[in-house]
C-alpha cells in the first residue's frame, strides 16, 4: 500500500469516519474544516498517530500545521520527515 | 408550582423507547444472553442484558456520531426518546438545563485511553479517548446536540448518582434556575465492569445487587412549565440522604442498588426487565411515569389486590450503608399529600 | 444582606501553594512557586511538563489520594468554623463535592494486569468503590443530609460551591461541607499532553507567549452554613456566597466557544443573583489556565463586560487542579477580600494584544467588598460564584 493510501486508510479507521471510504479521499482536498471537515481534537489525534505510525514527533502544532493542509502536505511531510 | 414528566425515555436490554419499556414491563422480565468474561482462572459466564444504541441514527447523523462511544449514543437516544415522548423534540432547548447520572462513567473508553498507552506507550496517549473518558461528555454531547446553553450536570456516585440528580434538577426547577430540565442515568457494561461482576465475590462490597448485568440510559423531560400536551405523572418528592429512610406511603414501591435486608417488603425490583445497573433508579422512575400515564390500561401484574392501578408510585435506592433516595411520583388523577 | 447570600463560616485548602490555606495566600503574596517535573509517577515523554505535587503528603492505602486531601481540607474547614463530628450530630448537613480523577475507575496497574490476562488483586478497585468524595465526607462525618459528587470536568469545584449554597437557600441543610478535590495521575498527565495544551515550563496565563498549563493537585472546603443555625451558634460569617451563575457554551466538547457567550451569560447571572454591578466587584479569580484558547476567550470577555477590573489567575502558584480548582480559587477569593489584596497574576509579564486586557503584575490592594471566581470547563460549561465580605452584602 502507498504511503497515501495507507494515510487514507489511517484516518478513515483511527478517526472512525465510517461513511467515508478511504478511495473516497481526494489527495488535494482541504483535512479540516472543509473537505473531510476535521476538527482541533482530529488535530491533536492526528500528531499522536503520525508518532504512532510513522514515529514522527512533533514539537508543536504550527509545525504540523501547513501538514495537515490534505493528503498530498501530509504525505511529502512524512517522506520529507523521514529522508532527513 | 408542579414539577410534571412530561415524557420518558429509555434504552436497555428490552429494546428502547416508552412501547418496549411497556411491553417489558407487560411482560415482566427480558430475556437475559450469556457473557462469557475471561478471566485467569477460565471463562466465567454472567447473565447480562444489553442495549442496542442503533436506533440513535433516527436522530442523529451517523457522521455526528463519529466521536461518541456506546456510552454517549445510549445517551443521546434515551434522551431523544424521552424529548420525542414529550412532544418536544423540535422545541427550542437553549434554555434547558440538562442533569446526567452515571454510577461508573465512561469505562469503557478509560479502558480504550489505558489501552492507547499500553500499545503505543506514553506518547501515543489518544487525546479522542482522553477526552471521551471525562464523566461530562454525554452531557455536553447533549448540550451540543440540542443547542442547551443553560446549566448542566453530571453526577457520580455508584448506586445513588441517580437519586443525587434527581434531587439536584428538582431544585434547579423548584429555584426557578429553568423551567424545563432534561434528566437521566447512563451506565454501561463495558469489558472492566463485566470483569468486575464475574469476580464480584472477591469484592470487598459487590456493587449492585445479584441479578442480570444490566446497562442503557433512562431519561426523562420534566417541566414547570404550563404545557400544552398532558403530562405522564407528577414528580411530587425528590430526596436523598442518610440514615433511615423515609418510609415509602405508595401503594407501588420500585427498589434499586444494594441487596438489603430491611427494606419494605412491599418494594420491588425491576431487575429483570433491564439488569442491574447504577442507572436503575432512572429506568425505575420511567417505569413509574409509563405505568401512571397508563392509568387503568396498565398491566395487572401491577395493580392492587382490588385489581386497581396505582395512582401513586415511590421509587426508593438504597446503597447498603445508609444511603437512599427516593422519589414519589402521582398520577395526575390523583391528588398529592 | 441579599435575600439569597449564604453564609461562610469555615474555610480549608491544601495545595502546591500551602498546606493551609494561611499557608496558600503567604505563599502567593510572596510570589513563590514550586513547579517541577512530577516526582510520584514517571512517563517516557522526552520533555518534563511541570506539576504542582502536593508535597510531604500521603493519604491512607485504603483511600485514594484524591479522597485523603479532601478530608484534609474538610478538616481545616470545619475547625476553622468551631465544628467537629459531635458538634454536627443532630444537624442537617449535607456534602456537595467537585472531582474528576477522583472519581474514575482508572487504576492503571489493575487495568494492564487485567488486559494482560491476569487476575490482579482487587484492592484497587475497592479502593476506588470507597472513594467516592461526597461519601467518603459523609461517612467521616456522619453526616445524613444530601451526599453528591459533580463531575462537571473543569468547573466541579465552582458548580458544588454554587450547587450547595442552594440547598442551603431550599432549606434543605442546616449546614452543607462544599468543596472539591483532585489528585495528580499519570494517566491525566498523559491525557493533557497528547492534547498539546500542557505547557513544557512553568505556566504563564494571560501572558502573550502562553504554551499551555500545568497540572496541579489539592482540595478545598467551604463550610455553608444557614443563618440561624449560625446565629444559634453565636458565630459569623467569613463571608457569603452572593450568587452563581453557570451555562453552558454548547459548543464543542474542549474548545471553549471563541465568542465567550457562555461565560458570558455565566456572569451576567451571578452578578444578577448577587445585585452587584461591576463597579461593585473588588476583582476576578479567572479560571485563566494558560492555554491559547482559554486565556484568549476569558481574557477578551472580561475586557468587555468588566473593563478595568482587576482579575488575576492563582493557576501560576497552584497549577491546574481539575475538580478542586473552583473550591480552592474560592477559598482564596474569600481570603483574597479579607486581606483586601489580590496576589499578582504568577507567570504574567507580556500583555497578549489580542485579549484586550491583562492581570495584576503585582500584589494589588483591592478595596470592594465582593468579587467573582470562575471557571470554564471542558464540555463547555461556565460557572461563576460571587462572592462577598462577612456580613456586608
Amino acid at each position: 500500500m502507498d504511503l497515501k493510501e495507507k494515510l487514507k486508510t489511517i484516518l478513515v479507521t483511527e478517526l472512525n469516519l465510517e461513511d467515508v471510504k478511504p478511495g473516497d479521499i481526494v489527495d488535494g482536498d482541504p483535512l479540516f474544516v472543509e473537505g473531510l471537515g476535521l476538527d482541533s481534537l482530529d488535530a491533536v489525534e492526528l500528531v499522536m498517530l503520525l508518532q504512532k505510525h510513522f514515529g514522527i514527533e512533533l514539537k508543536s502544532m504550527d509545525e504540523g500545521r501547513p501538514a495537515f493542509a490534505s493528503i498530498n502536505a501530509l504525505a511529502a511531510f512524512i517522506e520529507a520527515r523521514q529522508q532527513a | 408550582m408542579r414539577i410534571t414528566v412530561q415524557g420518558v425515555g429509555a434504552v436497555g436490554g428490552f429494546g428502547c423507547g416508552a412501547g418496549d419499556l411497556a411491553r417489558a414491563l407487560a411482560q415482566g422480565g427480558t430475556p437475559a444472553e450469556t457473557l462469557e468474561v475471561a478471566t485467569a482462572r477460565g471463562p466465567v459466564a454472567i447473565a447480562a442484558l444489553r442495549a442496542d444504541a442503533s436506533p440513535l441514527d433516527r436522530f442523529v447523523p451517523r457522521r455526528s456520531q463519529r466521536r461518541m462511544d456506546s456510552f454517549s449514543r445510549m445517551t443521546a437516544l434515551a434522551a431523544c426518546l424521552a424529548l420525542e415522548d414529550a412532544g418536544a423534540l423540535a422545541d427550542d432547548h437553549a434554555r434547558l438545563g440538562v442533569v446526567v447520572a452515571s454510577g461508573f462513567g465512561a469505562t469503557g473508553t478509560t479502558m480504550a485511553l489505558i489501552d492507547s498507552i499500553i500499545e503505543g506507550g506514553d506518547a501515543c496517549t489518544s487525546p479522542i479517548h482522553f477526552a471521551g473518558s471525562l464523566h461530562n461528555g454525554p452531557a455536553s454531547g447533549l448540550s451540543i446536540l440540542l443547542g442547551a446553553k443553560g446549566p448542566s450536570l453530571t453526577v457520580s456516585q455508584f448506586q445513588l448518582s441517580a437519586p443525587s440528580a434527581l434531587m439536584a434538577a428538582r431544585l434547579w426547577l423548584e429555584q426557578g434556575r429553568v423551567d424545563r430540565v432534561l434528566f437521566g442515568a447512563v451506565d454501561e457494561l463495558s469489558d472492566l465492569i463485566a470483569y468486575l461482576q464475574a469476580r464480584r465475590g472477591e469484592l470487598e462490597r459487590p456493587p449492585g445487587p445479584s441479578g442480570p448485568c444490566g446497562e442503557g440510559a433512562a431519561f426523562c423531560l420534566l417541566s414547570t412549565r404550563a404545557e400544552a400536551r398532558e403530562p405522564c405523572c407528577i414528580l411530587e418528592r425528590a430526596v436523598t440522604g442518610a440514615a433511615a429512610a423515609p418510609a415509602a406511603t405508595a401503594g407501588l414501591v420500585f427498589l434499586s442498588g444494594e441487596d438489603c435486608a430491611g427494606a419494605d417488603p412491599r418494594a420491588r425490583r425491576l431487575t429483570a426487565l433491564y439488569g442491574a445497573t447504577p442507572a436503575a433508579p432512572a429506568f425505575d422512575l420511567a417505569a413509574a411515569a409509563i405505568l401512571l400515564r397508563q392509568g387503568c390500561d396498565c398491566p395487572p401484574d401491577f395493580r392492587d389486590a382490588r385489581g386497581r392501578a396505582p395512582e401513586t408510585i415511590d421509587c426508593l435506592t438504597l446503597d447498603g450503608a445508609g444511603g437512599y433516595g427516593l422519589a414519589c411520583l402521582a398520577g395526575t388523577g390523583a391528588r398529592s399529600g | 444582606m441579599t435575600a439569597g447570600a449564604v453564609p461562610i463560616s469555615g474555610l480549608g485548602c491544601i495545595c502546591a501553594a500551602g498546606a493551609t490555606l494561611d499557608a496558600c495566600m503567604e505563599s502567593m503574596f510572596l510570589g513563590r512557586r514550586d513547579p517541577r517535573p512530577p516526582r510520584r509517577f514517571s512517563t517516557t515523554h522526552p520533555l518534563a511538563y511541570p506539576v504542582f505535587e502536593v508535597p510531604d503528603f500521603e493519604g491512607p492505602p485504603e483511600l485514594l489520594r484524591t479522597a485523603a486531601l479532601l478530608l484534609r481540607a474538610a478538616g481545616e474547614a470545619l475547625a476553622d468554623a468551631g465544628l467537629d463530628r459531635a458538634g454536627l450530630e443532630g444537624l442537617r448537613v449535607g456534602a456537595c463535592i467537585g472531582t474528576t480523577v477522583g472519581s474514575a475507575m482508572n487504576n492503571e496497574p489493575f487495568c494492564r494486569a487485567f488486559r494482560s490476562g491476569a487476575d490482579p488483586a482487587m484492592e484497587p478497585m475497592d479502593r476506588i468503590l470507597r472513594s467516592n468524595p461526597a461519601a467518603v465526607l459523609a461517612r467521616a462525618f456522619g453526616l445524613t443530609g444530601p451526599c453528591q459528587t459533580i463531575v462537571n470536568a473543569c468547573s466541579s469545584g465552582t458548580d458544588a460551591v454554587g450547587l450547595g449554597a442552594s440547598w442551603i437557600q431550599a432549606g434543605l441543610c442546616d449546614l452543607v461541607l462544599a468543596g472539591g478535590a483532585d489528585e495528580l495521575g499519570r494517566i491525566t498527565y498523559n491525557g493533557f499532553i497528547s492534547m498539546r495544551i500542557s505547557a513544557p515550563g512553568p505556566c504563564s496565563p494571560f501572558d502573550r507567549d502562553r504554551e499551555g498549563l500545568n497540572l496541579g493537585e489539592g482540595a478545598a472546603v467551604l463550610v455553608l452554613e444557614a443563618p440561624e443555625q449560625l446565629r444559634r451558634r453565636q458565630r459569623r460569617a467569613r463571608a457569603h456566597v452572593l450568587g452563581y451563575g453557570s451555562s453552558c457554551d454548547a459548543y464543542h466538547p474542549t474548545a471553549p466557544s471563541p465568542d465567550g457567550a457562555g461565560l458570558e451569560r455565566a456572569i451576567g447571572e451571578a452578578m444578577a443573583a448577587a445585585g452587584l454591578a461591576p463597579s461593585a466587584i473588588a476583582f476576578v479569580n479567572a479560571h485563566g489556565t494558560s492555554t491559547p484558547d482559554n486565556d484568549r476567550v476569558e481574557g477578551q470577555t472580561l475586557a468587555r463586560l468588566l473593563p478595568g477590573v482587576p482579575f488575576l489567575s492563582t493557576k501560576g502558584f497552584t497549577g491546574h487542579t481539575l475538580g478542586a480548582a473552583g473550591a480552592i480559587e474560592a477559598a482564596f477569593t474569600v481570603a483574597s477580600l479579607e486581606r483586601g489584596r489580590i496576589p499578582a497574576s504568577a507567570g504574567f509579564r507580556t500583555a497578549d494584544p489580542d485579549l484586550g486586557a491583562e492581570p495584576v503584575r503585582e500584589n494589588t490592594p483591592v478595596r470592594a467588598a465582593a468579587a467573582l471566581s470562575q471557571s470554564l470547563a471542558f464540555g463547555g460549561n461556565n460557572a461563576v460564584l460571587a462572592l462577598g465580605l462577612g456580613d456586608r452584602p
